[in-house]
């Protein structure tokens, strides 16, 4: 659905990215996630055909954005992180604005416009002024004129920004519609708390480079992170653990640490049991949830001690 | 029937009831006063009073809002959308630049009305007067957000400063242009032909305004990111110096010249002028000549074309004016001396020179005020040093920084040629070193 090839895009003495290349199905949610100043903005940029790059090309359906954008923006909805909205006109307004500058025709217009505003969950404001809205309702207008043309592709930069738990949480819940719905979506946040909700994918962008693009919730089935703490320390404890079926990536000291199980209940319980037969203190053993936080923090761990840093 | 989406935004936004009552209510009370004023005569006092309350409606805010069209876009964060969007470059242009400036429209087109029913009877009719009126205005609302327009593709900020400049620039066209068929009736000769002076003006705003126009929509193309070649600009550069070139008569403006060699040197001048104009006014940005060299490394012609900027597409005209002028100088041998020739070489080697200063610069730590130093520089070297070598009595060494007159032509060029190529090596040498850690 997108195909990112060594993408390239400078800023004047600054690489923002660096040989980025990724590719995402149809029907996904990533996560983009980095740091401040890692190339996020820029990227989604380059994706919806706003900027151009020094190098390399992204493909929307197999066709090249750069080489006709116009033609790529009708598959394309894009949400920048300060979205503007015309605060005189009502939410009726603007988006009978937005559908008709995306093309839609006159007599669908003011269909398409309910359709969207029912969809995002303003249609009982849609009389009410922009500038009157909430921050929350401001967020679902600008995304609703984002998808009034129903694209194939929604891009959003830090959509969450601003927003009261309550409305990330719904706007969490709007994201897992539109997917449902068949949109694919990509969305950037350094608050990784927020996407943990619905991603399906993250991928990891520090310092204008792709560190990992893996899956979420797959790892999430078959892998999961233990935790287990003694009374006090036993010696080997690490190596002990090591040696056990299942087991691997085992973290910390002689009294507590941290490992990757990939057994079933079953052999999740046949390892407690062994433990605890061979006279382990045991007083922790749980199961870490494996989130977004833990996993972006994996991905950038591994990076560094590949390049030396760690 | 599709509305132009742009124009029934501004519309949307404009023209809201409170708008459409209040504005007739002013004008009204405004034009009785004059009224009043007069004797209770419907005559030059309310012509008067009606054609300044247009102007400040249609020259003022008009060309004020035009100016702010684009910035406020992109300080509401809302040009992206537009850019975006799949509305066309002609529909965005003429959106923008009647929909922004529609509610001053609704009263200047009722001081016009007034105007047009209450003036005494002058040269052009009324239709001529109303044409003249309204393409005044427009042009200098065109004039307005084509300035914008430019200005956002050099920087996407800019402040109050630039936004007055642009209203003078406009509002000042605009009056100049309406002004003058209400002086005295004067004759214009243009390519030996004479014309009434105020039908010539009449003329010449209108093709104005469609170039002005044609610039919107071309620099909204590149906006919207259709590819487009720079024809359109060389075409200007014709136009401009075939122009300006048709108002050279018999009288000898260069001794000892043709009226031809007069007119290809106006021609030269003019490109001149412009290539100067397109180097100040436009981005040099080095990432963008970075991908220009990297297409002409990889022989992507087209694609190198589409990027090229003005000031590069200024400089082949530049250079064929001044190889016609050469020859014909050589060729008509009236001139051994090179009169003409000479100093256009060095015209051509000195703008050179200033291209290398102004990249070399624009490479520099702080380009955001590259343009500016540049000025700075090209005053001393113009301007300061010569006079401070005049006054100090080597009248002759000034003309290492100027053709003047008097200093043979080889000295000039002699000069002129060291000092591009110091400067062009300058820039290269800064080039290789802001790049070589890619």
């Amino acid at each position: 659905m997108i195909e990112v090839n060594n993408l390239v895009f400078e800023y004047p003495g600054v690489r923002a990215l660096n040989g980025v290349s990724f590719r995402i199905e149809s029907g996904s949610i990533t996560a983009l996630v980095g740091p401040n100043g890692a190339g996020k903005t820029t990227l989604l940029r380059c994706m919806a055909a706003l900027d151009v790059p020094l190098q390399g090309e992204v493909y929307i359906d197999g066709e090249n954005i750069h080489e006709d954008p116009r033609a790529c923006h009708r598959k394309l909805g894009y949400l920048s992180d300060f979205f503007g909205l015309y605060d005189e006109l009502t939410v009726r307004q603007c988006l009978l604005y937005a559908a008709a500058s995306r093309g839609i025709p006159d007599g669908m217009q003011a269909r398409a416009t309910e359709l969207a505003a029912t969809r995002l969950g303003i249609a009982g404001r849609i009389e009410m002024k922009a500038g009157t809205l909430s921050r929350g309702l401001r967020q679902r207008l600008a995304i609703a004129q984002a998808v009034v043309h129903e694209p194939q592709i929604l891009i959003l930069d830090e959509p969450a920004s601003g927003l009261d738990p309550e409305a990330r949480h719904s706007l969490a819940e709007l994201f897992l519609t539109l997917r449902e719905q068949g949109m694919t979506l990509v969305v950037s946040s350094h608050i990784l708390s927020e996407l943990d909700e619905y991603s399906t994918e993250m991928l990891v962008l520090r310092d204008g480079r792709i560190l990992s693009h893996d899956p979420i919730k797959q790892k999430r089935v078959s892998d999961v992170r233990l935790k287990l703490s003694l009374v006090g320390p036993y010696d080997g404890l690490q190596k002990l653990l090591s040696g056990l079926p299942y087991v691997s990536a085992v973290e910390g000291d002689d009294t507590s640490v941290k490992l990757t199980f990939s057994g079933d209940e079953t052999a999740r319980y046949h390892l407690l049991k062994s433990l605890l037969d061979q006279g382990l203190p045991v007083c922790v053993f749980a199961e870490q949830q494996r989130n977004m936080q833990s996993t972006y923090l994996e991905s950038v761990r591994r990076k560094d001690s590949q390049d030396g840093l760690l | 029937m599709n509305i132009n989406p742009e124009f029934r935004r501004n519309l949307w936004m404009e023209l809201t009831p409170y708008r459409l009552i209040g504005m007739p209510m002013v004008l009204g009370v405004l034009l009785f006063l004059a009224y009043l004023l007069d004797g209770r005569h419907y005559g030059a006092s309310v012509a008067r009073t009606a054609l300044i309350l247009f102007g400040l409606l249609a020259f003022l805010w008009g060309t004020r809002l035009a100016s702010e069209a684009l910035i406020t876009e992109i300080r509401d964060h809302t040009w992206d959308n537009q850019r975006m969007s799949v509305i066309g470059p002609w529909s965005m242009t003429w959106g923008k630049l009647l929909g922004t400036t529609i509610y001053p429209w609704y009263g200047a087109l009722l001081c016009m009305l007034v105007y047009l029913t209450s003036r005494p009877s002058i040269g052009l009719s009324v239709i001529e007067t109303a044409v003249l009126m309204v393409g005044s205005g427009l042009l200098g609302q065109a004039i307005g957000l084509l300035s914008s327009l430019q200005a956002i593709r050099k920087s996407q900020r800019y402040g109050r400063f630039q936004t007055t400049a642009f209203l003078v620039l406009g509002a000042g066209c605009a009056v100049s242009l309406l002004n003058w068929p209400f002086t005295e009736s004067a004759k214009v000769f243009w390519y030996g032909q004479v014309y009434p002076e105020d039908r010539f003006i009449l003329i010449s705003l209108l093709v104005s305004l469609g170039w002005a126009i044609f610039a919107i929509y071309r620099l909204i193309r590149v906006e919207l990111q259709l590819k487009s070649l720079p024809w359109a600009w060389g075409l200007f550069v014709l136009f401009l110096a075939g122009y300006v070139a048709g108002f050279l008569g018999n009288g000898s403006w260069v001794t000892g010249q043709s009226l031809a060699q007069q007119r290809l040197l106006s021609a030269f001048l003019i490109t001149l002028m412009l290539a100067y104009g397109t180097a100040f006014s436009e981005r040099k940005d080095p990432v963008a000549l970075r991908r220009l060299l990297q297409y002409l490394g990889q022989r992507q012609w087209f694609r190198a074309m589409q990027i090229l900027p003005l000031w590069l597409t200024t400089l082949p005209f530049v250079l064929l004016a001044c190889a016609v002028l050469v020859a014909v100088d050589l060729i008509s041998g009236l001139n051994a001396g090179m009169q003409i020739a000479g100093p256009a070489m060095a015209m051509v080697l000195f703008l050179l020179r200033d291209f290398g200063i102004l990249l070399f610069l624009n490479l520099g730590r702080i380009p955001k005020r590259a343009d500016m130093l540049t000025v700075v520089f090209l005053v001393l070297l113009y301007g300061v040093i010569p006079t401070i070598l005049a006054a100090l009595g080597f009248d002759r060494l000034a003309g290492l920084f100027w053709p003047s007159p008097g200093v043979p032509a080889e000295i000039v060029l002699s000069s002129a040629l060291f000092q591009a190529v110091v400067m062009l090596w300058l820039m290269a040498r800064r080039w290789r070193k802001s790049h070589q850690h890619y």
